[in-house]
């Protein structure tokens, strides 16, 4: 039998050097709700469980349909997309929401995520085809090789891996599982693999490869299956590969 | 310290390979020699004698145990600050080892130094008749044995866990089935050890289990080889 009211426990934050607090909302279900529908309900009245006018909850979304990233927050302490998180899929009680922990704080449900995306950067994950003149039609790839690299595109850096790895933190530099991915990714892009030793340069140092603790919850966490523990033996192969023949050649 | 890249690169894959050799080999021979004293009191003497009459052992000693032994204990430590654990969010089995092998290494940072002082600088350790009746005599302490209890076990989880994170690091195993394959086999390792090296410890205070049927070599009429006198 579905709910009556909705409760929503909130971690709220005024900005992102400020105190947070939670606050607690109830809010009549209807068919169908996902904590983005919740969060929009409280938008038009926002009064608190307890009768308190507050400020409008604060969040980040954007496709509504899991492929962007953007709305991910610790829903009931589990890092996932609130657009995918359906109310009615979810156990009795209040629904807790909280910003992610691994990223700063611009306002209440809201992070900034440019950490990952600098070290996107990082490691050139991408497939550098700039030129002055026509590159033509690249090699085709294999079905198999499709399949295996289509499972590492469907990454929307949402950051639900680097949430739950314990090797991602303040006081270590690792730059986490979900840039390594991405170099699983393009170093087997037939193109892209013409750069491969770049990426592997980028990441044998400091935060690269060999920070990874092997705690595995990142592939447990990924919304999108993503095999990144495979990634992450693959890259160690790579590396030990690249590491040897440069021992032994230079 | 001001490391470059590839130093960085270079010492934490040498953390990772000083945990399997010799780390690794030498607690397999640490424990094949402990068996010895399921033979008996004159069977581990010898065997511990035999030990100290190998060629360079000096040598071998520093730079193959104490050495390897220091420096992965220092990085290990060291690695185990940059780690955030987060059981109580996400208990996940992996996440559990990835835990246990942190908490494993710094109980074993305790261990060793204990174990290695009581049994291999103490003077009391140095001036014993016999090695055997030496540590008996320790363990009969409940407290001294409850800590060789969880000081072989982390070693064994140490080494078994270890292995496994060897696999991966250094390109062993690369897909999921090969990566649930080597998850096993480190189990495996594991669970073998922590029964050898319990049953040697428990040798050591007379109560080793050691049934005929295990132990005598197949096919043969007599059983484990009786020593004699093997003081030196």
């Amino acid at each position: 039998m579905p709910r009556q009211n909705i409760e929503l426990r909130i971690r709220r934050q005024d900005s992102p050097t400020g105190p947070s607090r939670w606050e607690e909302f109830v809010l009549p279900w209807q068919p169908s709700m996902n904590v983005i529908s919740c969060l929009m309900e409280i938008r038009k009245n926002p009064v608190t469980k307890q009768g308190q006018k507050t400020t409008p909850v604060h969040w980040e979304s954007s496709c509504l349909e899991e492929v962007c990233g953007a709305c991910t927050m610790l829903v009931n302490g589990k890092p996932r997309q609130s657009c995918t998180a359906l109310v009615d899929n979810m156990p009795d009680g209040p629904i807790t929401l909280e910003p992610l922990t691994k990223f700063p704080v611009v306002r209440d449900l809201q992070v900034d995520r440019k950490p990952m995306f600098e070290a996107l950067k990082i490691v050139k994950a991408w497939v550098p085809i700039d030129g002055t003149y026509d590159l033509g039609p690249g090699p085709k790839l294999s079905q198999s090789e499709q399949e295996t690299s289509y499972a590492f595109s469907r990454c929307m850096t949402c950051g639900c891996c680097m949430e739950v790895c314990p090797q991602y933190n303040t006081r270590s530099d690792f730059i986490g599982p979900a840039p390594l991915g991405q170099v699983r990714l393009f170093n087997a892009h037939p193109t892209g693999r013409m750069n491969a030793h770049e990426r592997l340069d980028a990441i044998m140092g400091r935060g690269g490869i060999v920070d990874c603790g092997n705690a595995q919850n990142c592939v447990e966490a990924c919304p999108k299956e993503i095999p990144l523990t495979e990634a992450l033996g693959e890259l160690g192969k790579q590396t030990t590969v690249y590491w040897l023949k440069n021992l032994l050649n230079k | 310290m001001n490391l470059t890249d590839r130093q960085y690169f270079a010492l934490k894959r040498a953390h990772s390979l000083t945990g399997v050799v010799p780390i690794g080999l030498f607690l397999l021979e640490h424990l094949f020699t402990n068996s010895k004293a399921l033979q008996g009191e004159a069977a581990f003497n010898a065997a511990a004698a035999e030990l100290a009459r190998i060629p360079y052992v000096g040598a071998i000693e520093a730079l193959g145990i104490w050495l390897p032994i220091a420096f992965h204990m220092v990085l290990g430590v060291i690695i185990a600050t940059t780690g955030q654990a987060n059981l109580g969010k996400h208990g996940y089995a992996r996440n559990w080892q990835y835990t246990l092998q942190r908490v494993s290494g710094v109980l074993l940072v305790f261990y060793i130094l204990f174990h290695t002082w009581m049994t291999r600088f103490d003077s009391d350790y140095l001036n014993s008749v016999s090695a055997y009746a030496f540590v008996g005599e320790q363990i009969s302490n409940p407290a001294v044995f409850a800590f060789y209890v969880v000081g072989i076990v982390s070693a064994c989880w140490h080494l078994g866990n270890g292995l496994f994170g060897f696999a991966i690091h250094w390109g062993l195993a690369t897909g999921r089935q090969a990566q649930r394959n080597a998850s096993r086999f480190a189990m495996a390792v594991f669970l073998v050890l922590t029964i050898v090296g319990l049953n040697s410890l428990l040798a050591f205070a007379g109560k080793g289990i050691y049934p005929d049927w295990l132990t005598k070599p197949h096919g043969a009429e007599h059983g484990p080889v009786v020593y004699e006198g093997g003081q030196h």
